[in-house]
């Protein structure tokens, strides 16, 4: 689908079924940037999973990761991963990563999942949590024959003192190419925090 | 209220109440929509943005500024719910060097960019993308991102594009935004546009 520019009407125009399937539906269904699925953890998890994802007609989804770890520890890795893959060489990440006194280039490939910066666990400050945000080009598979590809900015903390606080960015590829109908945020240890959320949104071509 | 995908309608069937308030939630409170948006007609010290919705999920913030100080560059910041406590942490990595990031631990503000002022280049603004995502919840301290551009003259070592994420020590929601400079007023033509993104159904 494709966002449709909704054109003046007269008076006494008729709103048709086509009216509303194509300026009303098809628009705010997948024109516009909207929110597709959310998730708020009340319990610890391991994974926050999205399964049945229907994603074609989306030109770019966002992933909104706000989260925090349960592992004893200041911080884990966050990872994402898409149809379930956790197969070494279906992803690979380029990522920057700085904080007071360094900055970092960082490549990881092959790798089994999107590999993002650190997110705050059990022992930093409490209440603070890391937030990464992922864009996903074509993750309906409209464009298969490639890789997906996957970009995001990030930032995290694990205490109130100089040198814990990083922001990064990175890009990623999905070696896999094919539709996208499920998503899992997964951590290297432990498990996702309560009150960790994660919004995704997602909008059409012109 | 939410966003919930609006159902296939086949011809003849009736446009009821339900389904047009179903349009008006996804409208309204669903997609990505603008909530404020003011140009500057004249310098002005504080760009305020209060009483903010506190029905959606997400808060976009785009700003295109220029300062009307007597110097070259002049500093964005933004304190929320009207807190100048030290309470704001910040980490901004800078793209255009091989510098590590800096730092602002406790804080009385953000600082999200540096914008041209009066004796920077003529009619060259800056501009800044600022993200905060889940700004109404109360569970947690609320944490941003921004992207900027520094580019106060032609000279190439002057330009910069940046990119930070803040914390704010506090887990009350969002319901404010007070931007200041550094030094002086913003300038005439100075935009600022709010827009917001609600959840799913």
């Amino acid at each position: 689908m494709t966002y449709t520019a909704i054109p003046d009407a007269a008076t006494l125009d008729t709103f048709t079924e086509a009216m509303y399937q194509t300026y009303w539906r098809d628009n705010l269904n997948a024109g516009v940037l909207r929110p597709i699925a959310e998730t708020t953890l009340t319990a610890t998890a391991t994974t926050i999973d999205f399964q049945n994802l229907s994603l074609a007609g989306f030109r770019e989804i966002m992933v909104l990761l706000h989260g925090r770890g349960t592992t004893a520890a200041a911080t884990t890795n966050v990872g994402l991963r898409f149809n379930g893959s956790s197969t070494s060489g279906d992803y690979e990440t380029a990522y920057w990563t700085t904080n007071s006194t360094t900055k970092a280039t960082l490549l990881t490939a092959p790798d089994t999942r999107v590999k993002g910066i650190t997110i705050p666990a059990a022992s930093a400050p409490t209440s603070v949590f890391g937030l990464h945000m992922y864009w996903i080009t074509q993750p309906g598979g409209d464009d298969t024959g490639w890789p997906t590809h996957i970009s995001y900015i990030a930032g995290s903390k694990y205490a109130h003192s100089t040198g814990s606080q990083y922001c990064g960015f990175g890009a990623a590829s999905w070696m896999d190419g094919t539709p996208i109908t499920r998503i899992t945020a997964v951590l290297d240890t432990g498990d996702f925090a309560v009150g960790s959320r994660v919004l995704i949104a997602g909008a059409a071509d012109i | 209220m939410s966003f919930d995908a609006l159902p296939f309608k086949d011809y003849g069937d009736t446009l009821t109440e339900a389904l047009w308030d179903q349009v008006a939630a996804a409208v309204n409170y669903g997609a990505m929509r603008p909530l404020a948006d003011s140009t500057l007609g004249s310098s002005q010290t504080t760009i305020t943005l209060s009483s903010i919705d506190q029905d959606f999920a997400v808060l976009l913030l785009l700003i295109t500024g220029r300062g009307a100080a007597a110097t070259s560059q002049v500093n964005l910041y933004v304190n929320v719910n009207q807190d100048t406590g030290n309470r704001y942490d910040a980490e901004v990595m800078n793209l255009s060097s091989s510098a590590a990031g800096a730092e602002d631990l406790a804080a009385a503000k953000w600082t999200i960019a540096g914008f041209p002022a009066a004796t920077g280049t003529t009619n060259r603004f800056g501009a800044v993308k600022l993200w905060l995502p889940f700004y109404a919840d109360t569970g947690f301290h609320k944490s941003v991102m921004w992207q900027n551009n520094r580019m106060r003259d032609n000279t190439a070592t002057n330009f910069l594009t940046q990119f930070g994420a803040g914390w704010w020590r506090d887990t009350s929601a969002i319901s404010r935004i007070d931007l200041t400079l550094s030094s002086g007023d913003f300038a005439a033509g100075t935009r600022v546009t709010l827009h917001a993104m609600g959840s799913p159904a």
